[in-house]
């Protein structure tokens, strides 16, 4: 089988698991899907290396990259694009209907839920956002409009206090999760 | 495969197409380095290219042509949670793919409609009429790229779209059917003042009218090319309709390649009637409809833009 067709069955297989995965931890489809488009896009440039490997192996290897997309996505507060802008790639805009699709593959509406009460043990800052942006889910633009700050710092104060809830989070996030 | 969300599936046509170009190019390469090899792909090439005649069904996507839409002029951008693909899609005369339509929402609070060829779920252009090379191929329509329509219009006051439109002699692929700004050239109407550019063959001319009449309309009726009356129901909560006709041989005096939109609708749409049981006729064009038929039920004048 050819290198092509093998890697568009890899997407075919993992594609949404990989989303979920991101959306999971996110709790934002957009961003979800823009860390899986650079997930694949890094899996493709070394698909040459890799697609001998059995089905779990390659499987394993594809949320290896997810796991360092995320923990890079976290330490800087933006998403990488670096394979997708080397093979000309353009990330597709998440449409209403995705965003519910998204929402209900990722079983997000408990995983809401559970941040709420997390929530409070924050700082004032941080709780803000993303009370803001994860509970009342409002745009980035909406959230930094009414804290009256810029949007990058809006996005940097979500993605840290994620940060800082991962370790509650991540027992909630991974139960029922596929992965 | 089809993937539920549509995204996916969108990115998916990313990723063929990439895989699809790079593997070519490996085949390339391997022919020119490797001359023995070539024999074995003389053998094995018919096989090769029917394998990749299955997967070749997407091609790159089309772009924004001069520039990007921006966030701080123009329409803004779109607000990508507000992509809405609609339930309507109308037969294409020529048969093939079906035509579709797509609504999203800018950050400048307007309200854009974007018509194209659907294939999939996905709206797109299809690589014909000089468009994409005639590839044949099918080439999805970024949402990004409906804030590049100059016929984005205001919302109303209850953040709703009611608008009608006529995109006239357009190219059957669908590029830039509804004014957006593209990158790439397809054909030229027929009698267009552009005699360098290729010329669109009559019967790939589509003329489109399409809208939305909003929630409280109820049908719809228009003149076919033949004359004979049709009754639709819009569809949706958005009153959503998409006609698609042969464009006629053109006539002196006949405006190319024209789009224009309004608030009610025009011929060849003849009459609408709503949920409070008004019916609007808008059979002849030199005649202002009433009133309530000007500003139709559902829709709430939007306040003035502040100073």
């Amino acid at each position: 089988m050819a290198a092509a067709e093998e890697f568009i069955e890899l997407y075919d297989r993992e594609a949404e698991s990989i989303l979920v995965f991101f959306a999971r931890r996110t709790f934002d489809a957009e961003l979800a899907l823009d860390l899986t488009a650079e997930t694949f896009a890094q899996a493709w440039r070394s698909w040459g290396r890799v697609r001998s490997g059995g089905r779990e192996e390659t499987r394993g290897w594809l949320f290896t990259i997810a796991r360092r997309q995320l923990s890079r996505y976290r330490r800087r507060g933006r998403v990488e694009r670096r394979a997708l802008q080397r093979l000309g790639i353009q990330t597709p805009l998440v449409g209403e209907d995705d965003v519910g699709r998204i929402d209900a593959a990722a079983e997000l509406e408990p995983l809401r839920e559970a941040l709420g009460d997390e929530l409070a043990l924050l700082g004032a800052d941080q709780r803000e956002a993303l009370q803001l942006r994860v509970v009342d889910e409002l745009p980035y633009v909406v959230v930094a409009e009414q804290l009256g700050i810029s949007e990058a710092t809006a996005r940097a104060r979500v993605s840290r206090g994620l940060r800082a809830l991962a370790r509650a989070l991540d027992p909630i996030a991974t139960e029922g999760g596929r992965r | 495969m089809n993937h539920e969300i549509e995204a996916l599936a969108e990115l998916r046509a990313e990723f063929e197409r990439v895989a699809l170009q790079s593997s070519s190019q490996r085949w390339r390469t391997a022919w020119r380095w490797r001359p023995l090899v070539a024999i074995v792909v003389v053998v094995l090439g018919g096989a090769t290219a029917a394998l990749a005649a299955g997967l070749i069904h997407f091609g790159k996507p089309v772009t924004a042509g001069r520039h990007l839409p921006s966030p701080a002029v123009g329409n803004g951008t779109v607000r990508p949670a507000t992509v809405k693909l609609l339930a309507v899609h109308a037969p294409d005369p020529a048969g093939g793919l079906p035509w579709g339509m797509r609504l999203s929402i800018t950050t400048h609070g307007k309200g854009c409609l974007e018509v194209g060829r659907l294939d999939d779920g996905r709206l797109g252009v299809i690589g014909q009429d000089n468009a994409f090379g005639n590839d044949g191929r099918f080439h999805p329509l970024p949402a990004a790229l409906a804030a590049t329509s100059p016929d984005c219009v205001r919302l109303d006051g209850q953040g709703r779209l009611i608008h009608n439109e006529i995109a006239g002699d357009v190219p059957a692929s669908g590029l830039s059917a509804s004014g957006l700004i593209v990158a790439g050239h397809g054909c030229r109407p027929p009698n267009a003042i552009a005699p360098r550019r290729v010329l669109c063959p009559l019967r790939d001319e589509r003329n489109l009218y399409f809208g939305l009449l909003g929630p409280e309309a109820t049908s719809l009726t228009y003149s076919a090319v033949n004359g004979t009356l049709h009754t639709i129901t819009p569809v949706g909560p958005d009153g959503a309709y998409l006609i698609v006709q042969r464009a006629a041989k053109p006539t002196p005096g006949h405006i190319n390649n024209a789009l224009s939109g309004s608030l009610y609708p025009s011929p060849p749409i003849t009459e609408v009637t709503y949920r409070n049981g008004l019916h609007c006729n808008f059979a002849n064009p030199r005649k202002l409809p009433p009133r309530a038929c000007q500003f139709p039920p559902g829709y709430v004048t939007a306040a003035p833009d502040g100073p």
